[in-house]
């Protein structure tokens, strides 16, 4: 912790104005993430990780809006840029990969317009062969054999996993430090996964980049996260090295999580019920319904984010009021 | 399959399609209540005047060879003389084709440019001020009917303001006609040189396409809205502003998705415009198709009808074969 982190996170709230009332998806949420790591953030849907993510880049729409926090890239808070410095960051300082890479690519342009339309917007003008030149080293760089040809056809000439690349590829033609994915092979077969995700590890703990996963697959996480960020009902309910939160989850989501991946041999536990409306949010902790440990003390007062395991090897924290001794002791989890 | 062949395939269509339309509008026309040797011979007419008539119209032939001589001088290129003026279909509709076309046209740019303009802007600022205000603006514009606008547009810039002309046509009752070459005055006016005619018929132009433009641009400003919000929060809008991409450029690639849904509507009402601008048409006496075919509609001109429906027919059809043409060329995707 010496020198400062990359990006910091914190206390961002990002609320919703419904005809139902206000919607806080992303709830007073702090994260960090160092250079060379790969951060996952993890939840079911709606748990608002993805809102997150946007609210990071400044990319929540109206009726949306982030209302606190601090977002620091950098040192520089991201939250009190105006919309033309931030606009300068996306793309530049962060490059951000969609999840469906047919539904990113515009259909309409040739690949090679969107890398020169890219470069053109934080670079100012810059000329056709100049742009294709940089884009044929960048599709190079993450694999794509015969580049010409791809930037001289049409994204729904690629196949998925071609796609795919092409959209990593243009978020970092301008050598972002802080990737941001978004789901990234959500969409895409489990071979093809793998290649991605090992090109992102690779753009990351090679070139000294930093890495935002936002998935639901807690196989991906155990697999490639140096770090993770369990996400509940818009609040961060546990974080950890991902080793050591698999090992020792310390709150009874995470553990309900990990128990619910099917493994050979076990029956699958699943976790009953559902996640609170972000509407009439409950006074107490918002697992407190779904939880087997819950204790009176859940129901009357939210719990806060507090340290967990002061025995461990790094920084622990969890938002619960049972013991995290308790939570983790039968916990039939080994990762 | 290419584009070529595409076009060729089509163009090869089209007279099958207007055979068709003609053979349908001809037993449809043979259901219309009413003899049309009566409305000619007025009510005061005696049998046998009426017979005659009907006798000369050829009006007392069986179906089918009424049929069969009709398609066959169609065939030839002769649609016929009007049963009252005697003036020959093809003639007129030669002369009045174009002025609805110019008309019509004119009506649809200024419709398309105001209609995206406010649809654009009301689904970028969906749920907030402006988007109330060019909803507001749209409903304003959709609910006056198209004559009640033209009323007023007569009223106030020519009667109060005295800013454009007189609704009497294409040109005032002073004006020499120049040359007919395509029948578009506009253009006709250029190749002749004469700059001042140009400007008179642009004059006359002003009103009646304003008319129409102001009203179908709410049309096209609703389609423009609900595609537009649609794209605007599509993942590649998404996906282009994080990659950074100045917002314009953000909304012209949400437009890009749009477009080809707000084209196709504006043919469809290209098409609807070419008899439905008759109100239009006949306030400000402007010589056009529309008019023409529904006096004769209600004068029972079966010459006249047949040969409106069958002209409406071909530029519906010929349009609606740019517009695949079109999109084919806009949009990589699109396979044929």
């Amino acid at each position: 912790m010496s020198t400062p982190r990359l990006l910091d996170v914190r206390g961002v709230v990002a609320s919703y104005d419904s005809a139902r009332g206000i919607v806080k998806a992303v709830n007073a949420v702090s994260f960090s993430a160092d250079r060379r790591e790969m951060v996952g953030i993890v939840g079911e849907s709606g748990c608002g990780k993805s809102a997150t993510i946007r609210a990071l880049l400044g990319l929540i729409r109206p009726p949306g809006k982030v209302v606190a926090g601090e977002v620091l890239l950098d040192g520089q808070d991201l939250l009190k840029m105006t919309k033309k410095e931030i606009r300068q960051v996306r793309g530049d300082k962060i490059g951000f990969v969609a999840q469906n890479p047919f539904a990113a690519l515009n259909p309409i342009y040739k690949i090679h317009r969107q890398f020169h339309n890219v470069i053109k917007a934080h670079e100012g003008r810059s000329s056709r062969r100049s742009t294709r030149k940089r884009a044929v080293e960048m599709l190079e760089a993450v694999g794509i054999p015969g580049p010409e040809r791809i930037l001289n056809g049409y994204a729904h000439e690629l196949s998925g996993g071609m796609a795919q690349r092409v959209v990593i590829a243009l978020a970092l033609i301008l050598d972002p430090e802080l990737i941001v994915a978004d789901e990234p092979t959500t969409a895409l077969d489990v071979t093809i996964q793998r290649q991605i995700l090992d090109l992102l590890r690779r753009k990351t703990v090679d070139e000294g980049r930093s890495l935002l996963l936002v998935t639901h697959d807690l196989g991906v996480v155990a697999q490639y996260c140096d770090r993770v960020v369990v996400m509940y009902a818009g609040k961060v309910v546990e974080t950890g090295a991902v080793s050591e939160v698999f090992a020792r989850p310390a709150h009874p989501y995470t553990r309900g999580l990990l128990q619910s991946v099917p493994r050979r041999g076990t029956k699958v536990q699943t976790l009953e019920g559902r996640v609170p409306s972000l509407i009439d949010y409950p006074p107490g902790c918002a697992f407190a319904d779904r939880c087997v440990f819950v204790i009176d003390r859940c129901r009357k007062e939210v719990p806060e984010l507090r340290p967990a395991f002061a025995d461990g090897g790094s920084v622990r924290e969890v938002r619960c009021h049972v013991n995290e001794q308790e939570v983790c002791a039968d916990a039939t989890v080994n990762s | 399959m290419s584009l070529f062949k595409l076009v060729g395939k089509r163009l090869l269509l089209i007279p099958v399609s207007l055979f068709i339309l003609v053979s349908l509008s001809f037993l449809l026309l043979e259901l219309m209540p009413g003899n049309p040797a009566i409305t000619i011979a007025g009510d005061f007419a005696s049998d046998e005047e009426i017979a005659k008539i009907e006798a000369s119209l050829g009006l007392n032939d069986p179906l089918g060879a009424r049929y069969l001589s009709y398609v066959g001088s169609v065939v030839r290129g002769d649609l016929g003389r009007s049963f009252f003026s005697n003036e020959p279909v093809l003639a007129e509709l030669s002369e009045r084709l174009p002025a609805t076309m110019e008309l019509v046209i004119l009506a649809l740019i200024v419709a398309g440019i105001v209609g995206l303009f406010l649809g654009v802007l009301g689904a970028y600022y969906r749920g907030r001020k402006v988007d109330q205000i060019t909803r507001g603006t749209v409903t304003l514009f959709q609910s006056i009917p198209d004559f009640l606008m033209a009323l007023l547009l007569i009223f106030f810039l020519f009667y109060l303001w005295s800013v454009a002309p007189a609704p009497v046509g294409r040109l005032g009752f002073s004006d020499v006609a120049v040359d007919t070459t395509t029948g578009f005055l506009l253009i006709d006016t250029l190749i002749a040189g004469d700059v001042n005619a140009f400007f008179v018929a642009g004059q006359h132009l002003f009103l009646p396409v304003l008319a129409l433009g102001i009203v179908y641009a709410a049309y096209f400003g609703k389609t423009a809205r609900s595609t537009m919000a649609i794209a605007l929060d599509s993942t590649q809008v998404e996906f282009a502003r994080a990659c950074g991409l100045p917002e314009r450029k953000v909304v012209y690639y949400a437009f890009l998705q749009a477009r080809t849904p707000i084209l196709t509507y504006g043919a469809i009402l290209f098409g609807a415009l070419i008899g439905g601008a008759a109100i239009i048409e006949t306030i400000f006496s402007w010589p056009g198709v529309g008019n023409w075919a529904l006096s004769a509609i209600l004068s029972l001109d079966i010459p006249v009808i047949q040969g409106f429906i069958l002209a409406a027919g071909f530029v519906t059809i010929t349009l609606f074969l740019l517009l695949d043409v079109l999109i084919v060329l806009l949009d990589p995707r699109v396979r044929f």
